[in-house]
């Protein structure tokens, strides 16, 4: 990521089977994958990642949030979009 | 021209680009959760409409440039932040899938520094300094080898 530019993301959220989902990026109409935390397990160049734990399989997600650590004002959001699907 | 409206070339253009990785819907299925035109610029704390919970004071500000608002965020001592909470309509229930979209700016990081940024969905954020305990679904920016390259980041299941 190159600072001060703006880039589209997609989470895709899966929980028909388990409570997944992937990430993808671009800036300039090309879709790369996101590579995962460094303190979890499993190597880079993977597309699918579980939830974090904490919560029970019945949870919904029913929050948008952010924050930042020791970084003022390190963050920008902007035009947030969700596309949900009904149960399958 | 308002930046959302690029946002549907932005998915007409990802969705040809991620064809063939699997996208599951059109672009015409989205609504919009928040594009940050309709507050005050500022401190989000200082306007009454705003449905944004700024978490115990942190630096939620709305700015204003090149025709466009957009939420900022960060604190320089700890972790803080915020959150809003889904319509009923788009919070994500098990069974459910889901694609949530959004545009997102990295400022500076001092390279080398634990310094982070994050945003993520999850189930009844409280409005705690970091909401990071309550996200299921996270995505941070942490600096990368110089301070004008950041590394964006996926959190896979853990604690």
């Amino acid at each position: 990521m190159t600072r001060g530019a703006w880039y589209n993301l997609w989470l895709v959220i899966d929980r028909t089977n388990g409570d997944e989902f992937e990430v993808y990026l671009n800036q300039q109409g090309e879709a790369t994958v996101a590579d995962r935390l460094d303190d979890t397990s499993g190597g880079g160049s993977v597309s699918r990642f579980a939830f974090r734990s904490g919560g029970g399989a019945n949870e919904v997600l029913n929050g948008l949030a952010g924050f930042a650590h020791i970084s003022t004002r390190s963050m920008n959001l902007d035009n947030i979009w969700i596309d949900n699907i009904a149960p399958i | 021209m308002k930046r959302y409206t690029r946002f549907y070339s932005s998915c007409l253009t990802a969705a040809i680009a991620c064809s063939a990785l699997l996208l599951p819907r059109a672009a015409a299925d989205f609504a919009l959760f928040d594009d940050f035109e309709s507050y005050i610029p500022g401190d989000i704390n200082q306007d009454p409409s705003s449905p944004w919970t700024p978490h115990n004071t942190g630096l939620f500000t709305i700015f204003e440039g090149d025709d466009n608002k957009y939420l900022g965020y960060g604190w320089s001592n700890g972790s803080r932040g915020g959150s809003r909470t889904l319509p009923a309509q788009m919070q994500i229930a098990p069974g459910e899938q889901a694609t949530l979209f959004l545009q997102f700016r990295a400022g500076s990081f001092t390279a080398g520094s634990n310094e982070s940024a994050h945003f993520g969905l999850g189930h009844n954020i409280s409005a705690t300094n970091a909401p990071s305990d309550d996200m299921r679904v996270e995505v941070a920016l942490r600096p990368g080898p110089s301070g004008d390259q950041h590394l964006l980041q996926v959190r896979d299941g853990g604690a």
